[in-house]
């Protein structure tokens, strides 16, 4: 007895040789097999920082329109109070458009710190790439941001000290690529950056280099059928289409739009354009008090870059949701091209600016467009008038790009989670930053206007850029004022 | 056993000693089943004159009633019972029924023992329920036949859906991470007990769809039961080590009948019919509800002599459901079969099988987007959906009723979601005895569980929902979404159990190992496009869909384990118990090595002291205990990982899951101290436990901080939970005769639940919706799973001047619950009912909210709020829509008669009629338990419910019953 226990036993060892059922095999790839085993990564970590860059977009791009006076919000479920426009730390879409710029953060410095060094073939392009992409998010954190960590749990870093470590960035993509769109990509990222420094000469000297060099250049950022355009979807792809503009920019509306299907027809946001080397330039030779260097620069800007940018013509099945926006007291949007806009209470009609929609074929511009004329260039009085059309052009030229929101100086705070987690984080850093001029106005003003039905004139309720005008010594806008 | 083997032996002797006596016949049955009891001891009082009773539970004896006509009839875990044979008529045929204690000292237990020990050694309480109890109702869910029977278990149908998840929880939820669904062993092989959303699945499991989401519960074969046994975590359930600390429940099959083979069948037949207590409108039920034929066929047959048992019984069951068009329709066949026997001398083999096939249908639930027939209807999403209608039901006119019933009928029509699971199960057990005093005990075994899930939305659905016009209407967006899950459980397991028994002490010595594996794999597959008519995909020759993608996962986990634990008694009746399990698991972070779970425990029968005899008290047992149990982390959390994707025709790679290499077990550390009283020959029981359970290194799937620059939660040992309450249990024998018994049994729980540490992490939702709506939420200082949304405050007018975001809206963890039970027995009638309760627990309600959004009611919000804000602020006082959810449930009612037909073969038939569900009480308007299951976080997350959102409450069932036994 006692050897067949013996046997028993003895042939039981023997078998769990054979079959071992504790074994366990992640069928995913780990960190480290990742970086040990896996050839070319930085290839596919580029472009992994890519489709990030399209997804961080994505928030910056959707809320920044509707925390602006471009976009009101009629449906999506995401932020009701941003068209308050109302921000707090505790606000979900503020912890979402923090982490989509962390995330970018993050992956470029991973790719830089361990894919790269495990990738010997590695190329300085991709490096380069890796730069910019880290550079772009930290000029996201400065635009977006009253400030926020540059590490895991790290210390605050304000907008600026953001913008000066996306410069820095820039300089090494430069640096790394030698020629080539990622060097103009590098300009046009510092551009921004000095632009919100108020750094008068810097901004200067890359203005002209990019007007000089490469005035209509563009970088795109695309987007796919696993990839998709949310401000797309929000604008044209969804039945509901959420977003209406202010009518005084419904002849822009909409920049992202499909003919035959939504999926294969995901269009491209403009990320950095030449238009805004005109601008910029314009507005340091207005502070300077160079009015007819800076009308010159406007007429630049419409002749050589804006009257070559393509529009396109297709049907648009949007009514604006109904035209019913009763429950926070905002009118009827007006559907038809018979309508004249008033830009506030005390200015004369333009017309024009609203296209027949419901059915009718829209044409719009797809990367650039103003209604701004030389003519209005050339009339404008004085610095001030002319201040106020540069801001109206770079509202036009950007809609739908997510810049409006940072050029009315609305910075959202450091989100809930980060605070809760992050002893770094302190009290004036979950204080979203409203200048006092936006934040007195009412509830939902900036998105406000009132439809006269019967004589066809809508009357917005405020002339943003009037305001903003006004308000050009706050530190908050206006850089170079 | 082997006692009880020597006592037989010595007992039969008996008879044939030779006194000249007068021969007296008889039967021993169960009171409760009627079933006959072999081996019970017939003595002649104040003699050593006596027998047992055979296989069939008869005996015969000769007396002399001149020396002593009293008999003592006894039998272990029974009361005795004594009858003067003076006062007997037809001592030929005397019929005994003894009834079962009811404290059950003497009640043999194996969960959590590893091997069979009686409870009276035991410093923790093994509840059990007997299979003739499980078969009361003709339920064909585990989790259903168990409510209300476990007395400190809260078992609650989270949907009436077939096939969905539950909410079973005991000791309250000791983990914020992990569901609190007990493990599931079944003749020592543990079960798939995914009882929340899977990580995969389409329509029908519905990640979206959490009112509908496939358990793998409901599914458990419950055919063939001998008993059911219920451990709290704590103490009871250290031995199953790092995933035991929610429970273990074990389901015991039948391994052999007793003598003579017996065959039953059994039909029954009823009628399902939908709960409408809780709907707010009336015609909802006349819209989306019928009521559904039931019928279920059974039979068994079992057998066997002292070397070989079997057991065998299997049934068939279909109901249409109470969906129009049987779009709940649920076909089930179950099959189990249970040997025992002798191999050879110190050589025994037990073996279990089990085959369930279930099949089932199911509609589009709660917010699965565009028509949900409760959403349109309850959620008042009538409004605007299809052509528009009142949404006010009560407001429509005849013309408008029907015009709606029509629409909502080929609605509910054209859906088409169907998941059929097979599962698979055997356990085989070997038992040595290599010493007298040594048993080794072998077991393997696996289950086996493959759900598979269809779901088909048409063309023609899409465009009759949508109400398109001829030129709006669709016919390239139908689609047709698969599902599979493939689980495969392997339970090895090694234990052996000395004896050593010297003078009043004795020693029982437990020690073995286990190891246990799982193997889930999902593939999900959705093709759009999908053309007219067709059911499948196809292939690439004959593409049904024009688009396919497709997504798989695959978890592995193994645990290892070893465990070994001591229980010594003096005198039979103090007891210590020692013991610990080691576990290792492919779970634990790289840096984790074993986890040890120590135990310790007594027990001291006062009742047995000489100086405690008395009339009043005649069971008096004291004991407690210290003892831990765990949880595990998921499969593979605690591996850094990489995640690819396409972007524009290339590759991507991206950090996936941030990983953490200290990712343990939890571990939940239980001190419990209780009484067990018996009074007045134990016809009054009294259960009396207070528990406190302490988890610490709690798992939180922290929402990674923003700055990290990861997006999927880190699971860390961060939190501490707390959980206290006391456990109280009655069981009160009012008659007991042998022709007519009267029972009541009732428990109640209290339950004190709260994160004391979060570990610094955020609060973070378990279940709900955005921030903005309705969240169950974990947060340092509240208990698990409490509401969070917007409150407001209103002014005289009752106009709402101001909202707070974000605020505690109620917990949804009850403070007390429990059960009640009532049997009664006459000449063979039975009559039986059940109940549970709760209290203090709060739920919110998103079809009010939605009702009053969507302008079906007012939902008691005041005119002056309207007419100064419409409904646009309905969102701002999500408090107004939150209830007390208190309730009382009836589960059953039901009974039963007895009787022999004199018809040759036919032993007995009962007839009986049930009804499941049949009363409500609530003070909510909407029904406590038909909620959002949740678990949101991952499978198997922690859930608490709380939400309703288009749920179905469980329907009610009429049933009439036909047992035969041949």
């Amino acid at each position: 007895m006692k050897k067949l226990y013996i046997i028993t036993v003895f042939s039981l060892l023997i078998g769990c040789e054979l079959f071992d059922p504790t074994e366990v095999d992640n069928p995913n790839v780990s960190e480290d097999k990742f970086l040990a085993d896996i050839p070319k990564i930085s290839s596919s970590w580029v472009n992994g920082l890519e489709r990030q860059l399209a997804q961080t977009l994505n928030q910056t791009v959707v809320l920044g329109e509707i925390l602006s006076d471009n976009y009101f919000n009629n449906r999506t479920l995401s932020s009701k109070v941003f068209d308050i426009p109302e921000i707090t730390f505790q606000d979900v879409d503020v912890l979402s458009m923090q982490s989509a710029i962390h995330r970018l953060r993050f992956m470029a410095q991973y790719g830089l710190e361990q894919v790269a060094p495990n990738d010997a073939a590695t190329s300085d392009t991709q490096l380069a790439q890796m730069h910019f992409y880290l550079g772009l998010a930290y000029l996201m954190g400065g635009e977006y941001f009253t400030g926020l960590p540059v590490t895991d749990g790290g210390e605050v870093q304000s907008s600026n000290e953001l913008f000066q470590l996306a410069i820095d960035e820039f300089g090494e993509t430069a640096r790394l690529a030698g020629t080539g769109d990622l060097v103009w990509d590098a300009r046009l990222g510092q551009l921004r950056a000095y632009y919100r420094l108020g750094d008068t000469q810097n901004a200067l000297d890359i203005s002209e280099e990019v007007i000089g060099g490469n005035p209509d250049y563009v970088r795109f950022v695309s987007y796919e059928e696993n990839t998709r355009n949310d401000m797309q979807f929000f604008l044209f792809d969804s039945e509901a289409n959420e977003l209406a503009p202010l009518p005084r920019l419904d002849f822009l509306d909409p920049k992202y739009y499909f003919v035959d299907q939504a999926e294969n027809e995901q269009k491209s946001v403009a990320l950095l354009k030449g238009e805004e080397a005109y601008l910029i330039k314009a507005e340091i030779e207005l502070a300077g008090n160079q009015l007819a260097q800076a009308k010159t620069t406007l007429t630049g800007l419409l002749t050589e870059v804006i009257s070559a940018r393509p529009t396109a013509t297709f049907v648009d099945p949007d009514n604006r949701n109904g035209g019913t926006n009763t429950s926070v007291g905002i009118d009827n949007y007006p559907l038809s091209d018979s309508y004249a806009i008033k830009f506030d209470n005390n200015s004369d009609p333009v017309n024009g600016l609203v296209l027949n929609r419901e059915g009718s074929e829209v044409t719009v511009p797809t990367i650039s467009g103003t209604h701004i004329t030389e003519a209005n260039i050339v009339a404008a009085a004085n610095a001030d008038k002319l201040l106020e059309l540069v801001y109206l052009m770079r509202q036009e030229i950007f809609i739908a790009e997510g810049r409006r929101v940072v050029d009315l100086g609305i910075k959202l705070p450091v989100a809930q989670n980060e605070f809760d987690g992050n002893d770094q984080v302190n009290d004036t850093h979950i204080e979203p930053q409203v200048p006092d001029f936006i934040a007195n106005l009412e509830a939902y003003a900036l998105d406000d206007f009132e439809n006269d039905e019967d004589n066809e004139v809508i009357t917005i309720n405020v002339n943003l850029n009037r305001i903003l005008v006004a308000n050009k010594s706050s530190d908050f806008v206006l850089p170079f004022h | 056993m082997k006692r009880t083997l020597y006592l037989i032996i010595f007992l039969t002797s008996i008879p044939y000693l030779g006194f000249s006596q007068q021969l007296v016949k008889g039967k021993v049955v169960a009171q409760s089943t009627n079933d006959p009891l072999p081996g019970v001891n017939i003595v002649v009082k104040e003699t050593t004159t006596g027998t047992v009773s055979d296989r069939n539970g008869e005996f015969q004896l000769e007396i002399d009633p001149a020396i002593n006509s009293i008999i003592v009839i006894s039998f272990v875990g029974f009361n005795s019972k004594t009858i003067d044979l003076n006062e007997v008529n037809d001592l030929q045929n005397l019929n005994i029924a003894l009834q079962e204690k009811m404290i059950g000292l003497e009640e043999v237990v194996i969960s959590g023992q590893g091997d069979n020990i009686s409870k009276r050694r035991l410093s923790t309480e093994v509840a059990s329920v007997d299979g003739q109890s499980l078969r009361e109702i003709p339920s064909i869910r585990l989790d259903q036949l168990l409510q209300s029977k476990l007395p400190n278990v809260q078992l609650r149908l989270a949907s009436g859906q077939p096939g969905t998840a539950s909410i079973i929880r005991s000791r309250g939820p000791v983990s914020a991470f992990v569901n609190s669904a007990p493990i599931i062993y079944i003749d020592g092989i543990r079960l798939d007990n995914t009882n929340t959303p899977i990580a995969l699945g389409l329509i029908t499991s519905g990640l979206a769809h959490q009112g509908a989401t496939t358990s793998a519960i409901p599914d458990i074969p419950v055919e063939n039961i001998e008993k059911v046994e219920f451990i709290n975590g704590g103490a009871a359930a250290t031995l199953f080590g790092s995933d035991a600390a929610n429970g273990v429940l074990q389901i015991i099959t039948k391994k052999g009948g007793a003598g003579e083979s017996q065959l039953f069948f059994e039909t029954q037949m009823g009628v399902e019919t939908p709960t409408n207590d809780f709907l707010h409108f009336d015609r909802t039920a006349d819209l989306l509800y019928q009521n559904g034929f039931v019928q279920k066929y059974g039979f068994g047959a079992n057998g066997g002599d002292k070397d070989f048992g079997y057991s065998f019984s299997g049934s068939v069951f279909q109901s249409d459901g109470i969906r129009i068009h049987d779009q709940n329709q649920n076909r089930r066949y179950d099959l189990m079969m249970g040997l025992s026997a002798k191999v050879k001398e110190g050589i025994e083999y037990e073996g279990s099988f089990g085959y369930v096939n279930n099949k089932f249908n199911r509609v589009r639930n709660g917010n699965a987007g565009g028509y949900t027939g409760l959403w349109f209807t309850e959620g008042a999403a009538s409004l605007f959906t299809g052509p528009g209608f009142n949404n006010n039901l009560n407001e429509l006119t005849d013309e408008e009723f029907e015009e709606m019933d029509t629409y909502v009928s080929e609605a509910e029509r054209l859906q088409n979601f169907e998941t059929t699971i097979n599962r698979i199960f055997t356990s085989q057990t070997l038992r040595f005895f290599p010493l007298p005093s040594l048993s080794i005990k072998a077991t393997a075994g696996i289950d086996i569980r493959l759900q598979d899930e269809t779901g088909i939305v048409t063309n023609e659905y899409l465009n009759h929902t949508r109400a398109a016009s001829p030129d709006e209407e669709t016919s390239t967006e139908g689609s047709i979404s698969t599902f599979t899950r493939n689980f495969i459980g392997l339970t090895l397991e090694l234990t052996g159990r000395h004896r050593y028994d010297v003078q009043d002490f004795s020693f029982i010595t437990t020690f073995g190992g286990q190891i246990f594996r799982t193997d889930d794999e999902q593939i999900a597959s959705l093709g759009t496009n999908l053309v007219e008519g067709a059911f499948v995909i196809g292939t690439s020759n004959n593409l049904n869909a024009a688009n396919t993608q497709s997504e798989q996962v695959y978890f592995e986990l193994a645990n290892y384990g070893a465990y070994f634990v001591e229980n010594i008694g003096f005198k039979d009746k103090y007891f210590l118990e020692f013991g610990f399990r080691v576990d290792g698991n492919s779970a634990f972070g790289d840096q984790v090595g074993s986890q040890f779970f120590p135990k310790a425990g007594f027990a001291y029968l006062i009742s047995e002291e000489p100086f405690f005899q008395n009339q009043l008290f005649s069971t008096l047992k004291l004991r407690g205990n210290i003892g831990y149990a765990g949880n595990l982390p998921s499969p593979f959390g605690w591996e850094k990982t990489v995640a690819f994707g396409t972007y524009d025709g290339n590759q991507t790679a991206t950090l996936d899951q941030p990983g953490n290499p200290d990712l343990g077990a939890e571990r939940t550390r239980t001190i419990e101290v209780g009484t067990d009283i018996g009074l007045l020959n134990d016809r009054i029981t009294l259960s009396t436990v207070y528990y406190d359970a302490l988890t610490t290194d709690a798992i939180f799937a922290v929402p990674p901080l923003p700055s990290s620059g990861f997006n999927t939660p880190i699971e860390a040992n961060i939190g501490e939970i707390k959980n206290n309450g006391f456990e109280f249990r009655t069981n009160i024998q009012l008659i007991d005769q042998p022709d007519a018994s009267l029972n009541f049994t009732a428990a109640y729980n209290t339950l004190n639940n709260e994160v004391v540490d979060a570990g610094g992490s955020a609060p973070f939702p378990i279940n709900g919706f955005s921030q903005r709506t309705i969240q169950t939420m974990v947060e340092e200082g509240e208990s698990i799973g409490f509401l969070r949304g917007n409150r407001g405050t209103f002014n005289a007018e009752g106009v709402m001047i101001e909202t707070t975001a974000q605020q505690n809206l109620g917990q949804t963890l009850p403070e007390s619950f429990g059960s009640f039970g009532i049997n009664a027995y006459y000449k063979g009638f039975s009559f039986f009912t059940r109940a549970e309760f709760q209290t203090g627990a709060y739920a919110h309600s998103f079809e009010r909210q939605f009702r009053f959004f969507y302008g079906a009611s007012q939902e008691g919000i005041s005119d002056a709020e309207i007419e100064e804000e419409e409904r646009g602020n309905w969102l701002n006082f999500t408090d107004q829509f939150v209830e007390k959810t208190d309730f009382l449930k009836f589960r059953s009612i039901g009974m039963a008669y007895d009787f022999n037909p004199n018809i040759p073969q036919i032993k007995q038939v009962t007839v009986g009629f049930t009804v499941t569900n049949p009363l409500n009480f609530a003070s909510s308007s909407f029904d406590p338990e038909a909620t959002h299951i949740g678990g949101r976080q991952r499978q198997q997350g922690a859930t608490t419910g709380g939400i309703t959102y288009g749920v179905q409450s469980a329907p009610r069932q009429w049933m009439g019953n036909v047992r035969i036994r041949f």
